[in-house]
């Protein structure tokens, strides 16, 4: 073949380290904090008198709000990195809310970590839900919004 | 303009930072010299020596043309990890730009 046919071989990708970036992260995470706020909410206190079911009261509470206040903080540390590391400037052509998006997300967790609030705990679950939607369609890829629980 | 002395060369592109215009693996058209009488404009596609690694072609897009006629080019791709381009190695100069990539409307 004559060398002025031939094809070039022309680069088209990437040749730096690739991240894995996915909104699964934070949306298990804000299940799990909806997931405690429920049980915190329905767990029944006993009689008070009662020392050893107090104490397993107080003992399954405070379990409880152990880890909703570690997965509300895990659920905000997840949504930071797709808000700094994942979206770029470009992306505000697009999305001109992106910044107020993430940010009532990061207040969400803020708030699902203080409080006992089932409402604050779906609105979470709302947010996580609406970034899923913006991740997904900022790579071009229709991806069903799921739930574990 | 096609420019009859300019020479129509095929390119197989490697990759999908020009994703979705151009997929992994497919052969688009090139004209070589293009840009040797005429100014790269923004929009067009084009292909061009990789400013740091002379060896290798890269196909990206004009994004901006810089007063000084160095050029910005960015991938289609809008995966931010998705494309190596201005972003990561800077403004290219015309001289390394070889030619302008022809896409067929249906392609």
């Amino acid at each position: 073949m004559d060398e002025q046919f031939e094809p070039i071989e022309a680069e088209a990708h990437c040749d730096g380290p690739c991240g894995v970036y996915d909104p699964a992260s934070a949306r298990i995470a804000g299940e799990a904090v909806q997931s405690m706020t429920k049980k915190m909410l329905a767990l029944e206190c006993p009689d008070t008198n009662d020392s050893a079911s107090m104490a397993a009261y107080l003992n399954t509470m405070s379990r409880y709000a152990s880890i909703k206040e570690e997965e509300a903080q895990k659920c905000k540390d997840e949504l930071l990195v797709l808000w700094t590391d994942f979206f770029k400037p470009q992306h505000l052509e697009s999305i001109p809310n992106l910044h107020d998006i993430f940010w009532n997300a990061a207040k969400l967790c803020s708030a699902c970590k203080v409080e006992v609030s089932s409402v604050h705990a779906q609105e979470l679950m709302d947010a996580c839900e609406e970034i899923h939607n913006l991740f997904w369609s900022a790579k071009g890829l229709d991806v069903p919004w799921i739930r574990a629980s | 303009m096609l420019d009859s002395s300019n020479l129509i060369r095929p390119v197989i592109v490697n990759g999908n930072s020009m994703w979705p215009t151009i997929t992994d693996g497919q052969q688009v058209m090139c004209e070589i010299g293009y840009y040797e009488t005429l100014t790269p404009c923004i929009g067009d596609i084009v292909l061009c020596i990789h400013p740091l690694k002379p060896s290798v072609r890269v196909i990206k897009r004009i994004k901006e043309v810089n007063s000084d006629g160095r050029v910005f080019l960015e991938g289609d791709n809008p995966d931010p990890i998705g494309s190596t381009d201005s972003h990561a190695f800077g403004l290219v100069a015309k001289e390394q730009i070889m030619g302008r990539i022809l896409i067929s409307p249906n392609s």
